[in-house]
């Protein structure tokens, strides 16, 4: 009898337990809606660049004017935000795939663009430093965080962090920064 | 405006997310806590013992486990599918530009001196008097009545004449020392107006002091409150902890002496005659208020246990679900609150 009396209190300990930790989690849901609406300052979507453009307040947003053959147009995300610092985050796809094949990363503040980046690089196989148009720039070989060979050319120009992330051949990124910086 | 954005880059370092996390996972947790509390009707202190400790350590330990599971929580991609992002509170502008960071800073400072002042110095200072030797004085010639007393309360409790002693006190104290030689110290206006039983309860309360300090869950606690010095919900759970042991303890005196009432007399007999009243600032100096309310809050917790004592009823076996069901729905709920 006790034994029954007691699977039936944990039974309805449980089914309360149940509704009330869903209410705790729509009270911290209903909490994060309140404060996107109030001001949009941390990361959110973007539609376009121009609008991130006009949202975020970077010095300035680089597009590039090369595009390796295969990258679908528009950027597949666009993500940025205002503060902590400014920044902004572009993914590019593959025409006929789903895979992210480059990204593109601006921000002024910030030590790195790990946060920003969905894939990063997780092991450098070769590291070289030169210019291009005068600008210093870091490239860097190796593999990314999905285990695929990948490239990456980081440089700061006017208190903007450029990196950007390729799934290719260095080759291609280089021609890529290159359209990128003026 | 420089500063500021100062303040809010602190908000993307690791220990930036940490800190913000611990104070968030805290909430999370004492509120779930309260919820399983609540759900399975827990009476037994020491199942909201353990409940109460649960606040104190999950929300320490959650961050960096979370970030080993998943190191890309710290992402923004992460960041917007989630329950809850304290960036989009935490970085809003208050009128006048004032970051929402600052009442957090403001919080957290107030925070941190009240366990400075509350909490750290009068320890100090109590291990500080006691290495000097400083304490009450005793009472040098116990008179054979309060004597014999004594020896009657203590009758069937395991402890020897020997670990009592009187404190030359008129006012109702009752404290002990615990350690290699544990002491009850009682004060000599406590042994007249407490009859046998009411001491008989007094003594076993604190025998279970004695005896649950040989299982440190307090001391514990009490490590962790302090390394989460700046956490306000640390504070008011160590204080809920702090009370649950006192109730844990009458639980272990009245299964020694198996007089509920007795022990909840004697409870009553330590508050004040008059019914209290929260205290109202009507020109009273601030330390004035401040006692007030520090008399007021203990009156509270006397006459908690004095009820509950009075309407003494065990918890159904419950085989740990509600902790389980609390570190369950806290996993959950806090790895998407970042």
């Amino acid at each position: 009898m006790q034994i029954k009396n007691s699977r039936q209190s944990i039974l309805r300990g449980l089914v309360l337990m149940s509704i009330l930790a869903a209410v705790v989690a729509a009270a911290f849901g209903g909490l994060n809606w309140l404060s996107a609406s109030l001001q949009s300052v941390a990361a959110r979507q973007f539609a376009s660049i121009d609008e991130a453009r006009r949202s975020i307040g970077l010095a300035q947003v680089s597009v590039p004017a090369y595009f390796p053959e295969g990258i679908a147009w528009p950027p597949s995300s666009l993500i940025g935000q205002k503060k902590p610092f400014p920044a902004l985050a572009m993914e590019f796809r593959t025409i006929h795939g789903s895979d992210t094949a480059l990204i593109i990363v601006q921000h002024s503040g910030g030590k790195t663009a790990r946060a920003l980046q969905r894939l990063s690089l997780s092991t450098v196989l070769e590291e070289t430093e030169y210019t291009i148009k005068k600008q210093p720039v870091l490239l860097q070989v190796g593999r990314c965080t999905s285990g695929r060979p990948c490239s990456q050319m980081h440089w700061t120009r006017a208190g903007v962090q450029h990196t950007v992330l390729f799934m290719g051949p260095a080759l291609e990124l280089i021609r890529l920064s290159e359209s990128m910086i003026h | 405006m420089s500063d500021s954005w100062n303040i809010n880059d602190l908000l993307s370092t690791y220990w930036g997310m940490y800190l913000v996390q611990i104070i968030l996972h805290s909430v999370v947790v004492a509120v779930l806590a309260e919820c399983a509390i609540m759900a399975w009707q827990i009476r037994s202190p020491a199942s909201r013992q353990w409940l109460r400790v649960m606040v104190l350590v999950l929300p320490l330990a959650a961050f960096p486990v979370f970030q080993l599971l998943s190191p890309d929580r710290g992402t923004i991609f992460f960041r917007l599918q989630s329950l809850f992002d304290s960036n989009r509170l935490l970085l809003l502008d208050l009128p006048g530009t004032i970051p929402m960071l600052v009442p957090l800073f403001i919080v957290l400072g107030l925070s941190s001196v009240i366990f400075l002042v509350q909490e750290l110095i009068p320890v100090i200072t109590n291990m500080l008097a006691h290495m000097r030797g400083e304490s009450v004085p005793l009472v040098e010639k116990l008179d054979e009545r309060s004597s014999e007393k004594i020896e009657r309360a203590l009758s069937g409790l395991s402890v020897g004449r020997d670990s009592v002693e009187v404190l030359d006190d008129d006012d109702l104290v009752l404290y002990s020392s615990t350690g290699a030689n544990p002491i009850i110290y009682v004060s000599a206006g406590m042994l007249q107006q407490y009859d046998i039983e009411h001491l008989q309860g007094a003594f076993a309360h604190e025998i279970a002091h004695i005896r649950r300090s040989r299982r440190p869950l307090l001391m514990f606690a009490y490590i962790l409150r302090t390394v989460m010095f700046f956490n306000p919900v640390a504070l008011v759970e160590f204080r809920r902890l702090a009370q649950e042991e006192e109730k844990a303890c009458d639980d272990y005196a009245v299964s020694m002496t198996g007089k509920p009432q007795a022990l909840a007399e004697a409870i009553s007999m330590l508050r004040p005659a008059q019914t209290q009243q929260p205290p109202e600032s009507d020109g009273k100096s601030e330390n004035t208020i401040e006692i007030a309310l520090e008399d007021y809050g203990h009156d509270i917790l006397l006459q908690s246990r004095e009820r509950r004592l009075r309407e003494l009823s065990g918890d159904i076996a419950l085989w740990g679900i509600p902790h389980i069901a609390t570190f369950a729905a806290f996993a959950v709920i806090a790895y998407y609150v970042v």
